[in-house]
């Protein structure tokens, strides 16, 4: 019977996640994604800017932590490229507060994460997210700061200027 | 009697036409040739080049390339363009601290950020402060081949990075379409001059400084490749006599700082250094 519910909850996420790009992201509330700012410079290549800004996706939110549905949310948590592990601005701080898997994986890392029976989150290797599931450890593997979250290792990292984390295989 | 009428008439109609026609032909191939040149001119206004304003940009960064050493204060905005076209801004401090050609420190402060970058000649480092994080990468020789390499391998872009850019080979003043003179504005209690570009996907204004020091005073950007058309704006104040130390450029992680790696990076680069 749960089996059932699950796989229809599976198959209800991946339906639904194409179409929803800004998903409930609990109890902070829901995120809004930018789709680029403004240029900064006038001696660079203007479009290099929607290029770079093209990684905001990472806002892109998908709640993994209950199975019970996906609420598209119409809050006004203002989600856009900034340094989002500093905590505060979007009600997750870094390494403590939130507590929601965020993929750009989309449909198919979400999927996976779903798929697991209980709420440890299974991320799928290359997905990057904003902040970090709960009760993440840090490691240091050869000078490099690593987070392990349950069995998943991230790598932080500074991407387009902004902090984010990536999942990976167990570093050696 | 009718039929004579009738045939008067028809003259005089066809005599009229004629005449309307020689008349008008010339004065409609006139107008013609008017509003033509007209929309000339108005295309030539919206694409001409104010020679003035382009010299003045020149030396501006001709003028920038001699500092040997200086320090910026500025207060800059940036908007943001959520999905639905909302325009966000966000202020941040910049204080940028360089000695040419080799040594830059930057630090950027905002109500969501506290960053610092270091360059000493040798090696790259962005620390940011509140999460404790630091990425190393070895660097370039100069600031200008930094600001660029960063922007290009890791999608980094220096704050006023411009500043290293104008009257130097990688300036793009050779790209602006429109350019016009403004005239005389304040910025700071500081007289300016103020002039506005056109140039591919950007729109954008600076205010020089008149005199002998033509330094930049202020910058407002207008992004035109997405139609909510956000602003960049950077208020910079200027020091041209800053003191410092080499200690100023060097990174020294505190004891708890983590060090991560730049996405884009070979992990080689960062990792066990």
């Amino acid at each position: 019977m749960n089996k059932t519910i699950h796989k229809s909850l599976v198959a209800l996420t991946v339906m639904l996640l194409p179409f929803s790009a800004i998903v409930n992201a609990g109890p902070g509330g829901g995120n809004h994604s930018s789709r680029g700012s403004a240029t900064s410079s006038v001696n660079r290549g203007s479009n290099n800017n929607s290029n770079r800004n093209s990684n905001t996706n990472v806002n892109r939110n998908t709640n993994v932590n209950t199975n019970k549905n996906v609420n598209v949310n119409s809050n006004k948590n203002v989600n856009v490229n900034v340094d989002n592990n500093r905590g505060g601005y979007y009600g997750g701080g870094y390494n403590s507060g939130c507590c929601y898997h965020q993929s750009v994986g989309g449909a198919v890392a979400t999927a996976a994460a779903v798929t697991a029976t209980t709420m440890v989150t299974a991320a799928v290797v290359g997905s990057m997210v904003n902040t970090l599931p709960p009760a993440c450890s840090s490691v240091i593997v050869n000078g490099i700061a690593y987070q392990k979250c349950g069995s998943t290792w991230y790598q932080p990292q500074f991407a387009g200027g902004n902090t984010s984390y990536v999942v990976i295989n167990a570093p050696r | 009697m009718n039929k004579r009428l009738a045939v008067l008439t028809l003259v005089a109609l066809g005599l009229l036409m004629l005449l309307t026609q020689v008349r008008t032909q010339p004065v409609s191939a006139k107008n013609l040739t008017s509003a033509t040149t007209a929309k000339k001119a108005a295309a030539a206004d919206d694409s001409a080049i104010n020679a003035e304003a382009i010299a003045a940009l020149n030396s501006m960064g001709s003028y920038l390339r001699t500092l040997k050493a200086f320090q910026v204060e500025a207060v800059t905005t940036k908007d943001d363009v959520l999905d639905d076209g909302e325009l966000i801004q966000f202020d941040t401090r910049v204080n940028l601290l360089a000695r040419m050609p080799d040594r830059l420190r930057i630090e950027v402060t905002s109500s969501r950020q506290h960053r610092l970058y270091f360059y000493d000649g040798q090696n790259f480092t962005l620390y940011a402060q509140r999460v404790n994080y630091y990425a190393t990468v070895p660097a370039p020789a100069t600031v200008g081949k930094l600001a660029e390499e960063v922007d290009d391998k890791y999608g980094i872009q220096l704050p006023l990075e411009d500043l290293f850019y104008w009257g130097g080979p990688k300036s793009k003043v050779g790209e602006i379409t429109g350019a016009i003179e403004v005239g005389p504005a304040e910025v700071g209690g500081v007289t300016c001059e103020q002039y506005a570009f056109r140039q591919p996907g950007l729109n954008w204004q600076i205010w020089i400084q008149q005199g002998e020091f033509p330094l930049p005073r202020k910058l407002v950007l207008s992004t035109l490749t997405d139609e909510a058309r956000p602003q960049y704006s950077s208020v910079l104040q200027w020091n041209l006599a800053p003191s410092f130390n080499e200690a100023a450029f060097q990174f020294e992680p505190p004891t708890d700082a983590q060090k991560i790696v730049f996405a884009g990076a070979n992990a080689s680069d960062g990792a066990g250094k």
